[in-house]
C-alpha cells in the first residue's frame, strides 16, 4: 500500500537546516495498522504527510497504492489519488464550522462521487453514534463527537488508507479508545492504518509499531 | 456535497463580512448607476427645456407670420408684375405702366402651379383726362381676381365691377357731388355709378374703376394689360427672388416689383424675433451642453476613484476570507480536492457578492437620483428611460459589479488555490 525508500525531508530552520525524516524506509501493508510512536517534533507529522503525497522529500522515493515516484505525478493526479484512497484524521479533526455533521461527512464528494450518499452517510451517522448529532455543527459537539465526526468523513470514501496524525491527542481516555477501536475495525476489514501518536497506548491497538526519535525509524 | 452548497453556506457562516463586501460593490455600483442615470436625467431634462422652448417657438412663429399674412391681406396687392420693357422710373413718377402686355398672361399665371403668389389681379390703368369734367384721373379696367386652379378657393379680395357701371374714389365723387346710382360720361361713354369709396389718402381717391373690356375699348388698347397684381402668400420678408423666379419662367418679358414696405417691415421685424429666438434657444443648448460636461468630467474622474477603493476594500475582504479559512483550504486539498475547485470556491462567493451587490446598487443608485431629481425636474422612472434602457443599465450594474467582484477577488482566491495543504496542516 505504502512504501518510503531512504526517504530524508529537511527543512529550513533558523540555525540551517532541520532534518526531520532521516533516510526513513518504511512499508505498509494492506489490513496493517501501523503505529509511530514518538515525542513532538520527532519527524511523526512529516512522515505522514510525505507518505500521503503532500510533502516533497528532498531525497528518496515514495509509493503510494502501487505508483511507484508518486512525487513524480503531477499535483492534480497525486490529489486524484488521495481522493479516491486515502482518508485523514487529525489531532485538531479540521471539521468545516459551518457545516453539519452531516455535511462535514459528505465533504469528499467535493472531489469524488459515491453511489448513495444519503445511505452511507447514514450508516457511518449509526457506526460512530452520530445519528442525534446530525445536523449540529462542530462547535456544538464534544471533542469525541468532533473526533467520531472526523472519522466518519474520512471513511466515507471506503478508502484504502487512512492517515491518522495524533488522533487520540484531544481526547480523553474513553473517547481515545472508542477511536482507536474504530480504527482496529476497519483494519479488521481489509483497510490500512498509518497512525502516528505519542500516545503509547495507541500500540496496543496496532498490528505493528514502531518507534521514531529525530527523525528515524527503529522497530519496537 | 456541492461547492454551490458550501459557498451558500460560507456566506450564512461569515455574514458580516460578506456584507462589507457586498456593502463595497454596492457603493460601485450604485456610484456608476447613479452617474448614468444623472447624466441620462440631464438629457431628457434638456430634451425637455428645448422641446418646449422649440414648441414656444414655433407658435410665436406661427402667429406671427400669421399676423403678417392678415395684415397683408388688409394692405392689398403688394405684388405688380409689369412688362419687362418698362422704364421702373416712370411706374414710380406715372403710378401706371406705359408698357402694355397681353391679358392672357394673367390666365396663364392663374393656371400655373405658382405658389408664391396669389389673388390674381389683371389690370389696365392710364392717367387721362376726364373730358367731361375736366379732371385728370386714373382710370382703372378691372375684370376681377382669376381664381387660381391649383389652390384652395380664397375669398377674393376685389370685386369685379360690373360692365356699364363704375366706382369712384373719394376725391372723385366728393369735389364732384357725385351720388350713387348717378348716371356720368367717361370719354363719351355713359356708366351708372355703383360705389363711392371713402377716403384713402392715396391715388386711388382719384381713380375711376370700370370693367376691364371697356377699359380697353376706351384706351384703344384691346385684350391688353399693363399691370398683374397679385398677393404674395410666402410672408417671409425676403420673397422677392423667389417670386421673381416663379414668375420669370412663367411669363417671361416681365418684371416683378413689390410694395408696401409696411408689411415687409413687419416680416423683417417677425424674421428678427425669429432669429433672436433661434439664438436663444442654441445658448440655451450650449449651456445645458457645457453642463452635462462638467457633470460627465466630474464622474469621470469620482466613479474611477470609487472603483479602485470598493475594488480594493473586497480584495481586502477576499484576503481576510482566505486567512481565516486555511485550515480548511487544508483539509480539503489533503482530500484531494483540486486547486480549480478551492479557486472556483471563492470565485462563486465573489460572483455572488457582484450580483447581489450590483442588484442592490441599481435599486438604490436608481432611487437616490430618482429622489432627488423628480421633484424639480418632474421626470419619472418612465420618463427617465425606456423598459430597454433599464434592462441595459440593469444588466450593467450586475456584470459591471460581478466583473469587478471578480477582478478584486482573483488574486485571493488564486493564493487560496496555491496554498500548500501540507504547510497548513503541519502549521495546524
Amino acid at each position: 500500500m505504502i512504501r518510503l525508500k531512504n526517504v530524508t525531508k529537511k527543512f529550513d530552520g533558523p540555525k540551517g537546516k532541520v532534518t526531520a525524516l532521516d533516510n526513513v524506509s518504511l512499508t505498509l501493508r494492506s489490513g496493517e495498522l501501523l503505529a509511530i510512536n514518538g515525542h513532538s517534533g520527532c519527524g511523526k507529522s512529516t512522515l505522514l504527510l510525505t507518505a500521503a503525497g503532500m510533502l516533497r522529500p528532498n531525497q528518496g522515493e515514495v509509493e503510494l497504492m502501487g505508483k511507484p515516484g508518486i512525487y513524480n505525478l503531477p499535483a492534480d493526479q497525486r490529489s486524484r489519488l488521495r481522493a479516491g484512497f486515502i482518508g485523514f484524521v487529525f489531532q485538531q479533526f479540521h471539521l468545516i464550522p459551518y457545516l453539519t455533521v452531516r455535511e462535514n461527512v459528505l465533504t469528499p464528494l467535493l472531489s469524488v462521487s459515491k453511489e448513495d450518499p444519503d445511505r452511507r452517510v447514514r450508516e457511518l451517522m449509526r457506526q460512530f453514534g452520530l445519528e442525534d448529532r446530525a445536523d449540529h455543527t462542530p462547535s456544538q459537539l464534544s471533542t469525541g463527537e468532533r473526533q467520531r465526526t472526523a472519522l466518519a468523513r474520512a471513511l466515507f470514501i471506503q478508502p484504502e488508507i487512512i492517515f491518522a496524525d495524533e488522533p487520540t491527542g484531544n481526547l480523553d481516555d474513553e473517547n481515545a479508545e472508542i477511536v482507536l477501536k474504530h480504527l482496529r475495525d476497519y483494519v479488521s476489514t481489509g483497510g490500512s492504518v498509518l497512525l502516528v501518536t505519542h500516545n503509547a497506548k495507541a500500540s496496543d491497538y496496532a498490528t505493528r509499531a514502531i518507534k521514531m526519535k529525530n527523525g528515524r525509524l527503529s522497530e519496537f | 456535497m456541492k461547492i454551490r452548497q458550501l459557498v451558500i453556506k460560507e456566506i450564512f457562516h461569515r455574514k458580516f463580512s460578506y456584507s462589507l463586501s457586498v456593502f463595497a460593490t454596492l457603493i460601485a455600483t450604485a456610484s456608476i448607476v447613479g452617474s448614468v442615470l444623472l447624466l441620462r436625467m440631464h438629457d431628457v431634462r434638456t430634451s425637455s427645456i428645448l422641446h418646449q422652448k422649440e414648441a414656444e417657438l414655433q407658435q410665436r412663429m406661427d402667429k406671427l407670420q400669421d399676423d403678417t399674412r392678415k395684415s397683408m391681406l388688409k394692405l392689398g396687392f403688394n405684388v405688380v408684375i409689369l412688362p419687362e420693357d418698362l422704364d421702373l422710373g416712370e411706374w414710380y413718377s406715372d403710378d401706371y405702366s406705359t408698357k402694355y402686355m397681353p391679358e392672357s398672361y394673367a390666365e396663364r399665371l392663374a393656371q400655373s402651379d405658382i405658389i408664391s403668389v396669389r389673388h390674381i389681379l389683371p389690370s389696365l390703368q392710364q392717367k387721362i383726362r376726364w373730358p367731361e369734367r375736366n379732371r385728370t384721373i386714373i382710370l382703372v379696367g378691372t375684370r376681377g381676381e382669376i381664381p387660381t386652379l391649383h389652390q384652395a378657393p380664397k375669398q377674393p379680395m376685389v370685386q369685379p365691377v360690373p360692365p356699364g357701371t363704375v366706382i369712384l374714389g373719394y376725391e372723385l365723387h366728393k369735389s364732384m357731388n357725385i351720388q350713387v346710382g348717378d348716371p356720368i360720361k367717361i370719354l363719351g361713354k355713359p356708366f351708372t355709378v355703383t360705389t363711392c369709396y371713402s377716403e384713402r389718402g392715396n391715388k386711388d381717391d382719384i381713380t375711376a374703376w370700370i370693367d376691364l373690356d371697356e377699359a380697353q375699348g376706351l384706351l384703344g388698347k384691346q385684350g391688353q394689360i399693363n399691370a398683374i397684381l397679385a398677393l404674395e402668400c410666402l410672408c417671409t420678408g425676403n420673397a422677392l427672388p423667389v417670386i421673381r423666379k416663379e414668375v420669370a419662367t412663367i411669363l417671361p418679358g416681365t418684371q416683378v416689383i413689390e410694395r408696401e414696405s409696411r408689411a415687409l417691415a413687419r416680416a423683417e421685424a417677425r424674421n428678427q424675433v425669429a432669429e433672436e429666438a433661434v439664438t436663444t434657444l442654441n445658448e440655451e443648448k450650449l449651456g445645458r451642453e457645457i453642463l452635462r460636461n462638467e457633470r460627465e468630467r466630474m464622474a469621470s474622474i469620482l466613479v474611477p476613484v470609487v472603483l479602485l477603493a470598493c475594488a480594493l476594500w473586497i480584495a481586502v475582504m477576499g484576503f481576510i476570507n482566505v486567512r481565516s479559512r486555511r485550515e480548511e483550504i487544508g483539509i480539503l486539498r489533503a482530500m484531494g480536492v483540486s486547486t480549480k475547485r478551492i479557486f472556483m470556491l471563492f470565485i462563486w462567493k465573489h460572483i455572488s457578492t457582484g450580483i447581489l451587490g450590483g442588484l442592490c446598487g441599481l435599486v438604490i443608485g436608481s432611487t437616490v437620483i430618482l429622489s432627488f431629481s423628480t421633484p424639480d425636474t418632474g421626470i419619472t422612472i418612465a420618463a427617465a428611460g425606456s423598459l430597454q434602457f433599464w434592462i441595459g443599465l440593469a444588466a450593467l450594474a450586475v456584470v459591471g459589479a460581478s466583473t469587478l467582484a471578480v477582478v478584486a477577488g482573483w488574486i485571493p482566491a488564486m493564493i487560496a488555490a496555491g496554498q500548500d495543504p501540507a504547510e497548513v496542516l503541519r502549521e495546524e
